[in-house]
């Protein structure tokens, strides 16, 4: 069951292409490279009363070692750019609003993505300052609680952080119990003892979440990313969040948002674990089907913009996406 | 108008992409009193209302939603001050409700503040001697961080007047970010207010610099007390023993530290325990081996190696593996045993040549004595 379902969410892993035989020496392989044009609407509504003039917080695909992204244009033209926190940038957009009445925000972006594959890294640990930064608590991720850092030292300590990374992907992916979740649940929560073992309870956010707790306690670097897993190189995903509660895994089949954990390796930077991806452990395996949209990093209650569009007064009702690849 | 909803504690994520409606909006006023100690008396005042700007105070049932979420509340205004909850200490005073104590905002974002009679109060003290906004700049010179929490988690969200107070602490420069948003309504007789409009507008951060000279700074306090008990060197990794001496479990952090290279681990160590961690690949010869919990350095240990395979241990460090010099030394141990064998051998065949030569030498005088006779 598990897999079916995992199957619908991940409807098209990629098969990673068999052209990186040799990268010895080298710290990362870039596989694949694939541009995307990237197009979003979101519909918002006015269910006061009263006219709104409202701020809405649009979240912008990222750049990163293995992506760029380029802002073609937004409907209507935003206020100004921003950068949170952790660094992620968003738009800000204000619209004016009749009562009981609506308006689209229209986007569209370029983005390039690089699939990697890790080669020789993560053999050193970090920095004092690194490993302080990247390993502290947080609302979701609670190092101090002793189940899981009983769990963590007994199955993934290792003496590299490469070797950690793997047995942390190895344990976790082995006790996914897949559900969606609506609300964020936090490693502690997420955590379930059964009979025998313990189950990872919910979807891709309680893995990650999972994930980096444990890593972290075991002193490795380690965040979420969020953002769209595509399903291919052409398509369209959309959500009615009128609807949304009723849905349950059906969801799945028309939805790609999706997080997952990065650990950070001295030699290369960040590098991306998505065990959900074929679900295997994926240590630096990424493919060319993820739109990165923000990391969270170092912010107690995550990130505050891990969602497609974000008004003040107004009602998000509808998202869509809609994209199209070509390789490079 | 503040957007702070408590709906909004249960964010959702990208993957599923929902926020919860709220049912309503509540005001949120501050008061930030700085005492000469280094500690902040923090006042929280709450006050509900509808979507079409109605006063809730009083309302049974969000009433109970929010006596169900004072700890949550608590922990908004304890982020203000530190982006660790773990790092400071505190004391939560009171929870109370005030009927005479006026809460503003900006409804419905109109430009026009509104005024709400009674709040719900949270106070709570804040000490910030070890919190990791506050920076030592002199002597008795310091910068204090304040974050709009608020926005920080739920980035619709603001507090919507704050106002600070500075007692026996003198205030020698303010500032706030982002830059575009707005400043102090007023700044007199000691105190500071800011009236924010929109999240736009409000400071993601206020900043200050106090002069505080009874305050003393020290830090992110340890979680546990211990020592490094072992290090081994061998075939460039160094494998440290760290035991807790005391009676509490927490993390501490291991760097080894040399003129080319860095490496930490952090590690967690119940009560008395011990553990040992390893780091490979490591570079150069003269190392540090430091040990911290918090910002405290708990130990601290010099090491030395030539050419990685000699090893001269400072004072306090034990003696390396002997098993690693066994193995360095071997080759000269089979050069001297392959050369004595080699003389052995030649020594038995010098003999056995001489012994030979003397037997045929008396062979012959015997046989020349015989012929000779």
């Amino acid at each position: 069951m598990r897999i079916r379902i995992l199957g619908l969410f991940l409807l098209l892993a990629t098969v990673i292409p068999s052209r990186y035989d040799s990268f010895a020496q080298t710290p990362v392989v870039v596989t694949n490279t694939v541009t995307y044009s990237l197009h979003g609407r979101f519909l918002l509504v006015n269910n006061n009363n009263f006219t709104v003039r409202d701020y809405v917080y649009v979240p912008l695909p990222q750049n990163s070692s293995f992506q760029k992204s380029f802002v073609n244009y937004m409907e209507p033209n935003p206020l100004r750019y921003l950068r949170d926190e952790d660094g992620n940038f968003y738009a800000i957009v204000v619209v004016e609003v009749e009562p009981k009445s609506n308006v689209w925000i229209n986007v569209s972006y370029t983005v390039k993505v690089s699939a990697y594959r890790l080669g020789d890294a993560g053999a050193l640990w970090p920095s004092l300052e690194i490993v302080r930064k990247y390993t502290s608590s947080s609302g979701y991720w609670n190092i101090y609680n002793s189940t899981l850092i009983d769990l963590s030292y007994r199955t993934a300590l290792a003496d590299t952080p490469l070797e950690t990374a793997r047995k942390l992907a190895e344990w976790v992916v082995a006790r996914v119990g897949y559900r969606i979740e609506l609300s964020r649940l936090g490693s502690d929560h997420a955590l379930v003892a059964r009979r025998f073992d313990y189950v990872i309870v919910g979807d891709c956010v309680e893995v990650a979440d999972v994930y980096v707790t444990m890593a972290r306690i075991l002193g490795l670097p380690a965040r979420t990313a969020y953002g769209l897993l595509l399903s291919g190189l052409k398509g369209r995903m959309w959500l009615n969040l009128t609807t949304l509660h009723e849905e349950g895994l059906q969801l799945l089949e028309h939805w790609g948002g999706h997080m997952w954990p990065q650990v950070y390796f001295t030699e290369v930077g960040w590098v991306d674990v998505d065990m959900l991806d074929g679900l295997k452990p994926n240590v630096g395996v990424y493919n060319e089907n993820h739109i990165l949209f923000g990391v969270e990093e170092t912010k107690y209650y995550g990130s505050a913009l891990s969602s497609a569009c974000i008004p003040s007064y107004l009602t998000l009702q509808y998202v869509e996406y809609t994209y199209e690849g070509e390789r490079t | 108008m503040n957007r702070f909803h408590l709906l909004a504690v249960l964010i959702s994520t990208y993957a599923v992409l929902t926020y919860a409606q709220p049912s309503y909006w509540i005001a949120l006023n501050y008061k930030v009193t700085f005492s000469s100690d280094g500690s902040a008396l923090v006042e929280a005042m709450l006050h509900p209302f509808s979507l079409d700007g109605n006063s809730l105070f009083g309302d049974a049932r969000v009433e109970r939603d929010l006596n169900a979420s004072v700890r949550g509340i608590a922990n908004y205004t304890l982020l203000m001050f530190s982006d660790n909850l773990k790092l400071l200490s505190y004391s939560l005073l009171s929870y109370e409700k005030r009927l005479h104590e006026t809460v503003m905002c900006d409804v419905a974002n109109t430009g026009v503040m509104s005024s709400f009679k009674g709040a719900y109060v949270l106070s709570t003290l804040v000490y910030l001697n070890t919190s990791n906004y506050v920076r030592k700049l002199n002597a008795t010179l310091y910068e204090v961080k304040v974050r709009d929490s608020f926005t920080s988690m739920d980035v619709r969200s603001w507090i919507d007047v704050i106002h600070f107070c500075f007692k026996n602490v003198r205030l020698r420069e303010f500032r706030w970010e982002p830059p575009f948003a707005r400043g102090p309504k007023s700044a007199e007789d000691g105190c500071m207010l800011w009236e924010n409009y929109n999240e736009q507008e409000a400071p993601d951060f206020y900043v200050f610099i106090l002069e505080a000279p009874s305050f003393e700074y020290v830090g992110e306090p340890p979680e546990i007390s211990a020592v490094i008990s072992n290090i081994e060197y061998g075939y460039n990794r160094f494998t440290v023993t760290v035991k807790n001496t005391g009676l509490t479990s927490g993390y501490a952090y291991v760097r080894v530290v040399s003129n080319s290279s860095e490496q930490a681990r952090k590690i967690y160590l119940s009560a008395r325990a011990s553990r040992e961690v390893t780091f490979p690949n490591i570079a150069g010869e003269v190392f540090i081996i430091e040990l911290y919990s918090g910002s405290e350095l708990l130990d601290n240990r010099t090491f030395t190696t030539y050419h990685g395979d000699v090893v001269e241990p400072s004072d306090t460090v034990k003696p390396p593996d002997t098993s690693d010099k066994q193995q360095s030394t071997m080759p000269s141990v089979t050069v001297i045993l392959i050369v004595t064998f080699i003389a052995v051998i030649l020594i038995i065949l010098v003999l056995t040549v001489f012994f030979k030569k003397s037997r045929q030498q008396s062979q012959e005088n015997y046989s020349t004595d015989v012929y000779l006779k």
